[in-house]
């Protein structure tokens, strides 16, 4: 592949994204299991299913559901008692609507100035890729026609839709897909964006605002795959591919450009690229997964009933401080820079609960900061539970530890999420020094370099300190008491 | 209400198709008057607002909220109080013709089936415009549907009737009993009938006894899931039917289903053994008191026999013989504390031939109705079954028990669905005296000799 720049507005680059959220609800959307993962190693059983290409309306299958129909695939189910009832067994029929999830997804489509319909249809949406029990997966429009600012303009927002998470995949084989069942009905929040979006940079932009809106909720579930964006992307004389499933941010440019680039890549060889459904690996590369669907897929969910949504209702929502105020009010603490990147976090809520309590500055330097460096390195910081960080800063407050120290301390845990704080650190001999200790250090840097002493050299003894007592003694520290001994 | 089928479906259906779902007065006349008709695309202004779409069905919910279908496939409900203005974009668009398949000449098999559909989950089609179910039955949909089919048998679809198996009389029972006496005349090696899944073991009962000395088998088959989505479990019950009514041993009339929530394979029954024991599960279907008389593994194309020496054996010379009669005035009523004795009294009063009891326990009665159940004794044949509907009716156990004999009422030792099925039946073909005789023979395996620790 080339690595010219793009002119992106000459290609004529046409782009819309779609972001999923799963919401940190009690229950699940349409029955009452609670709307997590298991807790359980092992599944209680296991079912066996088979599904078939259904004739939409004009008697035609759908391209995308023969596709899998002619695969034969075995689907296979993990059940797990502590999440999945018959609902998500496809043997009950659906509940009523999750009322938290709508009034949730109410907030959402009012933040992003929608119109909300009088009246909310839940619909079947045919997918046979195993991945929903039914066939089809529920979904309903919450808001319509609303849109965001960005700094390249206005984006608009065609559908906000509350719908139901598919199962996970546990295996995927040629002929076998396994699948597990306690994921599948967790209430999503579905937004796309009309196809607006001027560059990949941009769709990074539009991305980042959508997702600190549902965050700003309070209600949005966190880690790994809560967050999943699908890309709409075309360019002229190309043709229209849908790469779904990206879960990081920052792919999104990446993705993006490759999908271009390839597509520029087939028409050079005179090959029109052809409409196509295609997932994206963690490179940013991405990879053909089925032709893409046509329409007609959607069809009335009857067992449950429409739901009318008055307006005096929606006028009382309440809609949560934006994401704008509290970069406001994140500044005046932290300053600029890192309120900056701490609204765009997933963290940002468990830094409003936590900074109230520790220095803020250093919460938010380890949510931004240094959490990105211990990603960066491969760890899977989804495994880092608030009690970690809420125990870290308890800790470097009293002294205990150093805040050079945290950095190590969170990949030990990332390693061994089992353990606790303590003892990673005890382990690491991390174990902040107590101030005679650090006295005693201090006096003998003192006595060996009489010269810089007689001299005031306040950084270079500083500099002997540290190498003694890094990610022991917090710098600050160090640096009053010899500033103090100077006296 | 929750519907406790595959879906609401069935409700939609009695709605749009015999009271046409209308929307409120106003609105119909609104609509009539600019020549709207459900179908057609239509603009809809509301304040600075419009929407377009399809209009659609009213849902049997609000009547008076306008339900379209934006372009991107979303149904959504628009208050008739804030709808401005309404234009008609666009006439509905007729149906462009089904690509026209080429009717593919079938395969000559060496046997032969008939599919007589009687309704149903599995015998619908859905309108994806609405959602709603309409009857499809033709051998077109049908191989279309399930390809497969064609590879199991000569298959000849017939549609006898259009009814939801919760409003099955006894009139239904009869043309379904004839039309299988035809069929079996016509010479065909096996019969599936398509059937609604909530009383298809009082129909299944009803057949065993209406066709004496059947030499074929016999198979109920339904769906718990409609047939419009993936997972529906039609294709696989239907697959398997027609796989036993082919190719199996044995003879007599069965129940054909999902053997659990898995796909693997379905469970054959003995028509009066089984009973529908779930509202929604694929495998609601189970013998009680026994074993199913065999399963069918769809995949492999194979049918594994459980209980082949409780079963006729397939005889296509057999004669059978047709006792398509069921005596109306039966019924069927539940014991209860508190039970009211006048509820007996009722039926009596109003001429009832036979009254089948769900008695507590081995088949008991309270004891102040016991006074209305010897009256009941001197006017009407009254049989006594168990609610609890495993294990079985003994009423020489308690005193209770005895005075029920006492009084006349005969115990069964049976299904009370099937007790009640056979009741009328028994009525309607044969004299008092044989009746009674009858209700305590074994006719078509509906008594279970053994009943064994598995079960």
């Amino acid at each position: 592949m080339g690595n010219e720049k793009l002119d992106y507005e000459k290609l004529g680059f046409k782009c819309g994204i779609e972001i999923h959220n799963r919401l940190a609800t009690k229950h699940k959307l349409f029955c009452k299991c609670p709307a997590r993962f298991s807790k359980k190693e092992k599944p209680d059983f296991i079912i066996f299913r088979k599904l078939r290409a259904v004739p939409g309306e004009t008697g035609e299958i759908d391209i995308a559901a023969e596709f899998e129909f002619l695969r034969d695939r075995d689907y296979f189910y993990h059940v797990y008692e502590d999440t999945c009832c018959l609902v998500e067994l496809d043997e009950e029929p659906p509940h009523e609507i999750n009322r938290e999830a709508l009034f949730i997804a109410l907030q959402i489509a009012k933040m992003l100035n929608c119109e909300i319909p009088d009246e909310i249809h839940v619909m079947r949406k045919t997918i046979i890729d195993g991945s929903n029990t039914s066939g089809f997966q529920r979904t309903a429009i919450i808001g319509m026609n609303g849109w965001i600012e960005t700094s390249k303009g206005k984006v608009h927002i065609p559908t906000v839709c509350l719908e139901e998470e598919s199962a996970g995949i546990v295996e995927k084989m040629e002929k076998k897909v396994v699948y597990r069942l306690d994921r599948l009905g967790i209430p999503l929040i579905e937004i796309s964006t009309a196809p607006e979006i001027k560059d990949p940079e941009h769709a990074k932009e539009v991305a980042e605002i959508l997702g600190m809106i549902v965050r700003s909720t309070g209600k949005s579930q966190r880690g790994i795959g809560v967050t999943r964006q699908d890309l709409n992307v075309s360019i002229k004389g190309g043709a229209r591919v849908e790469i779904k499933g990206v879960q990081e941010l920052e792919l999104i440019p990446k993705v993006l450009e490759f999908e271009v680039r390839r597509q520029l890549e087939l028409i050079r060889k005179g090959i029109k690229p052809q409409p196509e459904t295609r997932v994206a690996k963690p490179d940013g590369s991405t990879e053909f997964m089925r032709p893409l669907p046509g329409g007609e897929r959607m069809y009335p969910e009857t067992d449950i009933p429409p739901i009318r949504i008055p307006k005096e209702f929606i006028a009382s929502i309440p809609l949560p401080e934006t994401w704008q105020e509290k970069l406001k009010r994140f500044e005046k603490i932290i300053g600029k820079e890192l309120a900056e990147q701490i609204v765009k976090s997933e963290y940002c809520e468990w830094f409003e609960e936590l900074s109230k309590t520790f220095e803020p500055k250093l919460v938010a330097r380890t949510f931004t900061v240094i959490l990105k460096s211990v990603k960066r390195e491969g760890y899977n910081i989804a495994l880092l539970k608030k009690e970690h960080f809420s125990e870290i800063f308890k800790m470097v407050s009293n002294g205990e530890l150093a805040k050079e120290g945290i950095e190590q301390v969170l990949k030990a845990l990332c390693r061994n999420p089992e353990k606790n704080v303590k003892e990673i650190v005890k382990e690491l001999g991390l174990e902040g020094m107590n101030k005679e200790e650090l006295e005693k250090i201090i006096d003998n840097v003192f006595n060996e370099n009489p010269e810089l002493v007689k001299e005031k050299r306040f950084s270079a003894l500083m500099g002997e300190v540290m190498k003694m007592v890094r990610g022991k003694a917090d710098g600050k520290l160090v640096a009053e008491m010899i500033k103090r001994k100077f006296k | 209400m929750c519907c406790l089928k595959g879906s609401h479906f069935e409700i939609l259906l009695t709605f749009s198709c015999k009271l046409l779902v209308m929307y409120a007065r106003e609105i119909e006349e609104k609509l009539t008057e600019l020549g709207i008709k459900v179908g057609d695309k239509i603009k809809v202004s509301k304040e600075e607002k419009y929407y377009e779409g399809i209009l659609m069905p009213r849902s049997f919910y609000n009547p008076d909220v306008l339900v379209i279908k934006l372009a991107n496939g979303y149904n959504i409900g628009i208050e008739w109080k804030n709808i401005v203005k309404i234009e008609k974009v666009e006439e509905e668009k007729k149906k462009v013709a089904r690509v026209e398949r080429k009717e593919e000449i079938q395969e000559k098999h060496e046997k032969t089936i008939s599919i007589l559909s009687t309704g149903g989950t599995i015998a619908s089609k859905v309108d994806y415009r609405t959602g709603g179910v309409r009857p499809a039955m033709t051998a077109q949909d049908l191989f279309e549907a399930i390809p497969e089919l064609r590879e199991i048998a000569n298959i000849e679809p017939r549609t006898i009737m259009q009814v939801y198996s919760e409003s099955m009389n006894f009139e239904h029972y009869e043309k379904m009993a004839k039309e299988v006496f035809n069929e079996i005349k016509k010479g065909v090696d096996g019969i599936v009938i398509a059937h609604g899944t909530d009383t298809m073991h009082y129909s299944s009962a009803a057949l065993s006894f209406a066709v004496q000395n059947l030499g074929i088998p016999v198979v109920f088959v339904g769906a718990q899931r409609s047939s419009d989505r993936g997972s529906s479990d039609a294709a696989v019950n239907l697959i398997s039917s027609c796989l036993f009514a082919s190719q199996s041993e044995l003879a007599g009339v069965f129940i054909c289903m999902h053997e659990s929530m898995s796909d693997y394979a379905c469970a054959v029954h003995l028509g009066t053994r089984a009973r529908k024991l779930h509202a929604s599960r694929r495998d609601a279907f189970k013998s009680v008191n026994a074993k199913p008389v065999a399963r069918v593994l769809w995949r492999e194309k194979k049918i594994e026999y459980l209980c082949k020496d409780c079963v006729n054996l397939r005889d296509k010379n057999k004669e059978s013989e047709l006792f398509a009669n069921f005596e109306k005035k039966v019924a069927l009523i539940k014991l209860h504390p508190g039970f009211n004795p006048e509820i007996i009294d009722f039926l009596i009063e109003k001429s009832y031939k036979g009254i089948v009891l769900e008695g507590t326990g081995l088949g008991h009665a309270p004891e102040y109705v016991m006074h209305a159940i010897r009256n009941a004794c001197e006017h009407a044949i009254v049989c006594m079954t168990s609610q609890c509907i495993f294990g079985r009716v003994n009423l020489n156990v308690y005193y209770t028990g005895r005075d029920l004999l006492k009084a006349g009422v005969i115990p069964c030792e049976m299904l009370p669905e099937v007790a009640f099925i056979k009741l009328a039946w028994a009525l309607g073909n044969f004299s008092e005296e044989e009746v009674k005789e009858i209700m305590r023979k074994n006719v078509a395996g509906e008594i279970v000799e053994r009943i064994l620790y598995g079960e």
